[in-house]
């Protein structure tokens, strides 16, 4: 019987954050001789940098710094070395920075901008990314073969494309000569912005000693400290990075960012310590931005609604750099198919550069944009064959302990059930769905439903690790390296280690700020890893303690260790509960009344590495992740055909999380997830103009949904078929809670009204587009009809 | 050319010179190191740097400095009382309105307003009510959640 | 403006706040282009972060007594150009006498904004887009200018206007007063808006009023200014023919006059469109 898994409790960090007394990095500004930053960014999409000129800035008062790519002309990236800390030679975006300066004020910074003349050469620049792909002439990055990349990624010097990924399975010709159905569709989704409301802000100061200290609003703190090693080569034993509370992070601020740059600037500025703090418009120009997609999908279906082949070409607009993108190419890639158990597939996954704002990790990690397409299309495959959506998908789904998965795999028996989820969410949207209204012929009901299924994305040795301390009270410190950004995984690692060690949860404390110098290491907070990964790390850490409790107190009861159980801080014999001793006796060592001690302070340490293996470079197969949460989601909408407008009244979730370690969390997790996809799929578009200037760099004409926008009900499930491996059978949620709305939504527009759309955003201008050229008659039937109601 | 300006600040009296440049989100965060006032857009998009002047909502960021003399202001420091929470600071909490937490401090000001009015709110109107500030991790509907039960709580 | 740097800070003015409206005039009078008058500061602080406006000397006026009245009389609603949108909205008989105008406040940017954001400064700031434009004028608005050169003065909102963000008012006159006749009883008013979102600026607006003498509509975002098209001959003229020919007959004279362009926020034909459906909806309300 489990006394803190499962239970609601309220977040750890709670009473900081509604205090207002939670610090970000966004708020750090005493240090001493703080100097402030602020770039300019290059006027152009595409060109070369002939001539730049600060002399008219340099000898301004307050001005410290001016620093230019020239400075320190090494290309930065985790994957792919492609990025420059600032413009060198070339500049290959409309808002890529070319001069930083730092100053004793913002406002000094600004002015002395002003000074700086810069000349350009323009070159031709290329947007589409499909055109992109193919193009031989206009290269965005000319110099690609000369670049440092992971030998996990396949980047194709001479061309755009910064990464080619393959899936091969079975042989697809073959499979489509015997399909009774083909079906060809390509689907789009554009480059959107993660719109964390705490901008990026990095402080950065490299001392006189050689050493570097930055605070960062970064998810990946030993990635930047790594990474900041590489770029200025110095040895990560002097380098301290500090990650206070994140103001949002969804995978923005995953990687590396701007930490170089202020450490630059603060080398220059005499050893200063420098502070740069973007505001909106430059969060949305200058810094990084999620992979636009476009999907050409052929599938083939045998007469009674088999999916035998599945052929399939993604193209990811990753923007001027592809650092994470590559990633979100090959992880899309390596997954390609979603939840469906295929025997014939052949997938092409290109991340592509284009000269537009680079883009990184966002929540749903490419697996948002294939599910829009692949659940389009297996919607439009029911509907051709009239079979019912989810019957259709459900003759097609993985089963656990039976089937392949697309990477030759076999899918592990507790890997939980599509299936379950499916058939949950479908029953409770069509059960509840209620008609629209007689009088207003132009609202059309409909509903529309997706399944999904991701796991994290992550290297093969990407690892995990915890210590555990205890303090004379019998409480325990917990030291992590999971950032916390929102989503509140430290409270359930807490709640994991309250269970294992029997303690109350008010006795377990974990910090949401990081320290890489203190800190346990964990690769990064991204993919939905850490629950698991460090939950799995924790939990190893305490029973490490319990180990060495159970030593001593074994000695001091006579007792063989196997015997003893630890509950309610009280270790004792098991059936001979007499034989006790409480936990504050240990803890710090065992003192016998003689005065003689054993032990020492518990130090519980624990590690845990990811189970996976390296991708064969041709087909695709291995194992790609250490779990795969399935999911499925589901919508009832009323579309009014007249303007294009969508009221969502239900949306319906089930995720089979294996144990849902904190509801309440998880809970937070599908609402703010599911609006944030809602408000992804019907209104989020980066637009830009013939040139590349981005054209709606605010949240003015950069719509987010606001609280007036969320569905009338919420509904959700959380499945829990446990995974064995999983701290008690947990699986992660975090990204999950986005994957399924926007195909849902779409399915549900076709639904309603008949209209197929498959490219995003659904905003009510192209909805009403849509339904204007496929059914011309019904709006002019129904304009009229305004008159007589 | 600074002015000295008087100020009631979540109850206090001061005297603070400002120029008039100056927006009161600066003079707040940067001159008062008031830093529970966040900013995301610098341009009332956001409504982070929701503050209550003298008991109203208003936007900091779109107010000078020198605007404010005169006026008594309130930030979260002044809803709670130390370790003793606000009922709203509560509910809150109970209802998982929390995430990142950078929204929280606009969130709460602008939810003990509408919770200060005698009148019940409907879900709706609340919705309405919030539309100036955006939430980007919780999805709002758990700060709503919590307003209803406080609104409750009253009677 | 420069687009390579993105200012956070604001530019360097003088500030001036005075407590009478001759000393607003004075000002005016004496700093012409290089003052700007600040009412909820709304419009004008977004513009001066991005560097849209530098101006030498920023005005002041929320202390004129003047212009923060708020009142009706026998004859008029007066909105002093000061008082905040959330003010005006808590008006008793504002809902029941303009109608358009109270859904259309309800709707005027978010609740926050609402209490510093005012009538006068959306006027003077001329937006195609004015939320509170398309009301005003159906309701016949008149508004109340004064300066030195020229006194107190009044011009009908429908002259007001010029060209995008451009109306008559010289440099140195100032917003007093916005004053609404008050419509005959049982005139129907109504203000529809389209969104992208919760709260957005409009992409389309429509505001319409009618009695049994006058049938009104006013069109934003449609047209370089808010546009006020008078129906009334053609209702009087065709009480017998079909709603949807009445319609057509409308729709006709209106199609004439606006001309929606396709921008970052929508498209043309959208709006068109838009501009249509929400005519044929106001007509379904007053011939009902």
């Amino acid at each position: 019987m489990q006394k803190i898994i499962g239970q609601p409790i309220p977040r750890k960090d709670a009473f900081e954050k509604i205090t207002g007394k939670a610090i970000f990095t966004f708020d750090i500004d005493n240090i001493p001789h703080l100097l402030y930053a602020k770039f300019l960014t290059s006027p152009y999409a595409h060109a070369r940098i002939i001539n730049i000129n600060t002399s008219d800035a340099e000898n301004l008062p307050g001005v410290k710094a001016i620093v230019t790519g020239r400075d320190w002309p090494v290309k930065i990236g985790l994957y792919a070395g492609d990025r420059d800390i600032l413009a060198f030679e070339k500049v290959r975006w409309m808002g890529q920075p070319v001069v930083a300066i730092a100053a004793k004020t913002e406002k000094i910074a600004e002015d002395a901008l002003q000074k700086i003349k810069i000349d350009y050469e323009q070159l031709p620049a290329i947007f589409d990314p499909v055109k992109a792909k193919e193009s031989k002439d206009i290269l965005v990055h000319e110099k690609m073969g000369e670049y440092e990349h992971s030998l996990a990624f396949n980047p194709i010097p001479g061309t755009n494309i910064a990464n080619h990924f393959k899936l091969r399975k079975g042989n697809v010709e073959e499979a489509f000569s015997g399909a009774e159905f083909i079906v060809k569709n390509t689907y789009t989704m554009p480059q959107v912005s993660h719109s964390y409301m705490e901008p990026i802000v990095s402080l950065g100061h490299y001392k006189k000693d050689g050493s570097i200290e930055v605070w960062s609003s970064a998810q990946s703190p030993f990635t930047v400290r790594y990474l900041l090693g590489i770029t200025f080569a110095i040895p990560t034993s002097k380098i301290t990075v500090h990650s206070p509370f994140i103001g949002g992070g969804f995978g923005g601020k995953a990687g590396l960012n701007f930490e170089p740059l202020v450490v630059l600037l603060s080398r220059k500025a005499g050893n200063l310590p420098v502070k740069l703090s973007l505001n909106r418009e430059e969060n949305f120009k200058s810094a990084p931005i999620r992979v636009g997609m476009v999907a050409n999908i052929k599938t083939g279906i045998t007469g009674n609604g088999r999916i035998i082949a599945q052929q399939i070409e993604y193209i990811w607009d990753s923007g001027a750099c592809a650092d994470y993108a590559v990633n979100v190419g090959r992880a899309a890639g390596y997954v390609s198919i979603g939840p469906y158990d295929i025997d014939n597939i052949i997938s092409d996954s290109y991340t592509v550069y284009t000269n537009k704002p680079y883009a990184t990790a966002f929540r749903g990690f490419g697996h948002m944009e294939l599910s829009w397409a692949i659940e389009r299309q297996n919607d439009l495959i029911a509907r051709k064959l009239r079979i019912d959506p989810v019957e259709f998908r459900l003759l097609n789904t993985l089963k656990p302990g039976k089937s392949y998965t697309a990477n030759q795999q076999k899918l592990r028996e507790d890997a939980g059930s599509i299936d379950e989820c499916l058939k949950k969410v479908w029953k409770e949207v069509r059960d509840n769905q209620t008609p629209s209204p007689n009088d207003k012929p132009w609202l059309f009901n409909g509903i529309g439903i997706a399944g999904f299924m991701k796991g994290p994305a992550q290297p093969p040795n990407s690892a995990s690790s915890a210590i555990v301390k205890f303090d004379e009270n019998g409480a325990i410190f917990i030291s992590v390296g999971t950032s916390e950004m929102g989503q509140g995984t430290i409270t359930s690692l807490s709640q994991i280690a309250a269970e294992e060690l029997g303690l109350p949860i008010e006795k377990v404390t974990i910090r949401g700020i990081r320290n890489t110098d203190s800190d346990a290491y964990t690769w990064q907070t991204v993919g939905s890893r850490s629950l698991f990964m460090d939950g799995n790390a924790v939990r190893n850490a305490c029973l490490d303690a319990k180990n060495q409790i159970f030593n001593i107190a074994s000695q001091v009861l006579k007792v063989p260790a196997s015997e003893l159980v630890l509950e309610n801080e009280i270790i004792f014999s098991r059936g001979e509960p007499w034989k006790n001793l409480i936990l504050t006796e240990v803890v710090m060592g065992y003192m016998f009344s003689s005065g003689e001690s054993i032990g020492g302070p518990i130090i519980g340490r624990g590690s845990y590495i990811a189970k996976m293996t390296i991708l064969d470079s041709e087909t695709g197969a291995g194992t790609p992740a250490i779990f795969e949460t399935f999911g499925a989601q589901g919508v009832e909408i009323e579309l009014n055909a007249l303007t294009g407008e969508i009221t969502i009244k239900r949306l319906v979730s089930a995720f089979d999380v294996g144990k849902a370690i904190n509801p309440l969390l998880c809970e937070g997790q599908i609402i703010g997830g599911s609006v944030m996809a809602l408000s992804l799929a019907m209104n989020e578009e980066l637009k830009y103009n013939d040139k590349g200037k981005l054209l709606n760099p605010n949240l003015v004409d950069y719509i987010v949904s606001r609280s007036g926008d969320i569905p009338k009900e919420f509904v959700s499930f959380l499945i829990e078929n446990p995974q064995h491996d999983g701290p008690f059978g947990a699986r992660g949620i975090g990204e999950l809670t986005m994957l399924g709305v926007p195909a849902a939504l779409g399915n549900a527009i076709q639904n309603a009204i008949g209209v197929s759309i498959k490219d995003l955003p659904l905003t009510a201008e192209n909805v009403w587009k849509a339904i204007s050229n496929q059914k011309p008659e019904l709006i002019q039937q129904l304009k009229e009809k305004i008159l007589e109601s | 050319m600074k002015t000295s300006i008087n100020l009631i600040m979540n109850g206090s009296r001061i005297e603070v010179s400002v120029l008039p440049n100056e927006t009161l989100l600066d003079l707040l965060r940067n001159k008062l190191d008031v830093k529970s006032v966040k900013a995301a857009c610098w341009q009332g998009d956001c409504g982070l740097c929701t503050v209550l002047l003298n008991g109203i909502p208003v936007k900091s960021c779109l107010i000078l400095a020198i605007e404010a003399e005169n006026s008594s202001i309130t930030t979260v420091e002044g809803l709670s009382d130390g370790e003793n929470l606000s009922k709203l600071q509560k509910a809150f909490i109970k209802h998982g309105a929390v995430q990142c937490g950078f929204c929280t401090p606009a969130f709460l000001l602008m939810s003990h307003y509408i919770t200060s009015k005698q009148e019940i709110f409907s879900r709706s109107e609340i919705e309405h009510f919030l539309n100036g500030i955006i939430c980007r991790c919780t999805g709002y509907k758990q700060i709503v959640d919590s307003i209803i039960e406080v609104q409750e709580q009253r009677d | 403006m420069n687009t390579t740097i993105s200012y956070t800070s604001l530019p360097e003015f003088e500030f001036k706040s005075p407590n009478i409206l001759k000393e607003v005039l004075s000002l005016l009078n004496i700093h012409r282009s290089d003052a700007v008058i600040l009412a909820g500061g709304t419009d004008l602080l977004p513009e001066l972060r991005h560097r849209i406006k530098c101006p030498k000397v920023i005005i002041d006026i929320k202390k004129i007594p003047e212009l923060n009245e708020l009142n009706l009389s026998d004859k008029f609603l007066n909105i002093g150009a000061a008082v905040p949108i959330a003010k005006v909205l808590s008006f008793p008989k504002l809902e029941s006498l303009f109608t358009a105008l109270y859904q259309s406040l309800q709707d005027f940017c978010d609740e926050i904004l609402r209490n510093r954001a005012t009538i006068g400064g959306n006027i003077a700031t001329s937006s195609p887009a004015a939320d509170s434009a398309g009301p005003l004028l159906v309701f016949d608005a008149i508004i109340e200018i004064n300066s030195i050169s020229k006194g107190k003065h009044t011009v009908k909102l429908e002259n007001f206007f010029k060209g995008v963000k451009t109306n008559c008012l010289e440099p140195d006159e100032l917003i007093t007063r916005i004053r609404l006749p008050i419509p005959e009883v049982e005139t129907k008013s109504a203000y529809f808006k389209m969104k992208r979102g919760a709260e957005d600026i409009a992409l389309v607006g429509v505001a319409g009023a009618s009695n049994k003498t006058r049938t009104v509509f006013a069109y934003s975002a449609v047209a370089p200014t808010p546009i006020l098209i008078n129906a009334s001959a053609i209702l009087a003229q065709n009480r017998n023919q079909t709603k949807e020919d009445l319609f057509q007959l409308i729709w006709n004279q209106i199609q004439g006059r606006i001309q929606p362009i396709s921008d970052v926020r929508s498209g043309k034909e959208y709006r068109f469109h838009i501009a249509e459906i929400y005519t044929r909806k106001m007509l379904q309300e007053f011939l009902k």
